[in-house]
């Protein structure tokens, strides 16, 4: 990270009571509540667990989960591209993905790599992860999310939208073994996260929220996203290793 | 754009139980039907049976039009299908596709991808095709409504929400919802590509 100093929080800060990380919904757009609150149930264990040592975060956006792997880092390495619509002091490297995919780093380089929801943004995927795999240490991880049955929120920088499948394949074929792949949301939070879309702001914001933790109070969501997030997936969370040889 | 583009030597390609045959006949001097569906239904209407993650099994520029309707979610390299496609068809021959793209995995689990807009431009210009026509249907409210009638596929809740689905057509809102979103909100996508 060139300018720690200069680095904020995004989408979750701590909680100062729990000393838990928890969303930061001043920090994140108001239509993205409901998955925002899926989706860090289900990567935030998965990053503090994976994402160790020397540590490449690659689309890093804002760096929103700086706060969370920084005890376990020796070394933070950030990636964005220029057109970046977040803060760019935190950038160690300017890179266009998609018209350089050789990231300038050697061989065998990061213990663990963090590919969060920018995988949709790229247009040859296959060759994206095959030159993660080459700057990945043997035995290293690199964690990937993506979401699924989602808009496209950065519009018009949307690729692909992959499947647990594909994903599966595109490791695979990578010379990546995949270690843990689930999926989070199902049938009843896509339904949720589209209507919030529909409510990004204001007072009806407002309402939505308050009808939202109504409706998961009663257990609904939960109880439907079991049974449909097979076929219904919101996104996806993924774990993958390259091979000690 | 069935009926536009689809004539001369046709390939329905994962054809399933080719729905719109009667469409292209019209137009097509010889139907080419393959899937690799092993459902009687369909192995009745192929004539050839192929897995389409292989390379086809026809030579070059043996084609006028490819049809691929709701297929390329289904394939594992889209990539190497594109360039199949190229391959098969005729200098200036058409390619008509259909994918949904915010929508649930059909067919599970054998579904792969998703293609946006962008990513269907960007396949095209890997495989040597020019897009003619790239058009994208349904936006925010149909998505919702979609997801909606998932939940509901039979019965008095079909019917309840088939009603519902009447009263907001006619309100308009779905039109003029539509009309805001249909890009960042596709259901999915009609694209027709010229071989170059």
């Amino acid at each position: 990270m060139r300018d720690p100093e200069k680095w904020r929080p995004s989408r979750i800060v701590r909680d100062p009571r729990s000393g838990r990380f928890v969303t930061n919904r001043r920090g994140i757009f108001g239509g993205s509540l409901y998955i925002a609150e899926l989706q860090h149930a289900h990567y935030l264990p998965l990053i503090e667990q994976h994402i160790t040592g020397r540590v490449l975060d690659v689309g890093c956006g804002p760096v929103p989960y700086y706060e969370l792997y920084k005890p376990k880092s020796t070394e933070v390495v950030c990636v964005d591209w220029a057109g970046s619509p977040h803060a760019k002091d935190v950038l160690d490297h300017f890179i266009d993905l998609n018209a350089e995919p050789r990231l300038p780093f050697p061989d065998d380089h990061f213990d663990s790599i963090l590919a969060s929801d920018m995988l949709v943004h790229i247009t040859r995927p296959h060759v994206f992860l095959a030159e993660l795999r080459r700057i990945l240490k043997p035995g290293g991880h690199l964690v990937i999310t993506a979401p699924f049955a989602y808009w496209m929120g950065e519009y018009p920088h949307e690729y692909m939208h992959f499947s647990e499948f594909s994903l599966k394949h595109l490791a695979k074929d990578a010379g990546l073994e995949t270690r843990h792949i689930l999926a989070y949301g199902g049938h009843a939070d896509v339904l949720m996260d589209c209507v919030n879309k529909f409510f990004p702001v204001g007072i009806m914001n407002r309402v939505y929220w308050a009808f939202a933790r109504v409706v998961i109070a009663t257990g609904w969501p939960r109880r439907n996203r079991e049974r449909t997030k097979g076929p219904y997936a919101l996104g996806y969370s993924m774990v993958v290793r390259k091979p000690v040889v | 754009m069935i009926q536009t583009y689809v004539a001369g030597d046709v390939l329905d390609l994962g054809c399933g139980t080719a729905p719109y045959y009667e469409v292209y006949r019209p137009k097509a001097t010889s139907v080419t039907c393959v899937d690799r569906s092993t459902d009687e239904r369909v192995r009745a209407v192929v004539d050839v049976v192929a897995d389409i993650d292989r390379p086809l099994p026809f030579p070059d520029a043996a084609f006028d039009a490819v049809l691929l309707t709701d297929v390329i979610a289904h394939v594992r390299d889209p990539w190497a299908l594109m360039r199949e496609i190229s391959r098969v068809l005729r200098p200036g021959g058409r390619l008509v596709l259909t994918t949904p793209f915010i929508y649930w995995l059909c067919e599970y689990p054998n579904d792969f991808f998703h293609p946006s807009r962008f990513a269907l431009e960007e396949l095209c210009a890997r495989s040597g095709q020019q897009v003619q026509v790239l058009r994208s249907y349904g936006g925010q409210a149909d998505v919702l409504m979609d997801t909606l009638n998932k939940m509901f596929p039979t019965g008095i809740g079909h019917r309840l929400f088939t009603g519902l689905v009447r009263i907001l057509d006619f309100s308009g809102w779905l039109r003029r919802d539509r009309e805001r979103t249909r890009e960042t909100y596709s259901l999915g996508y009609v694209l027709v590509t010229r071989r170059a």
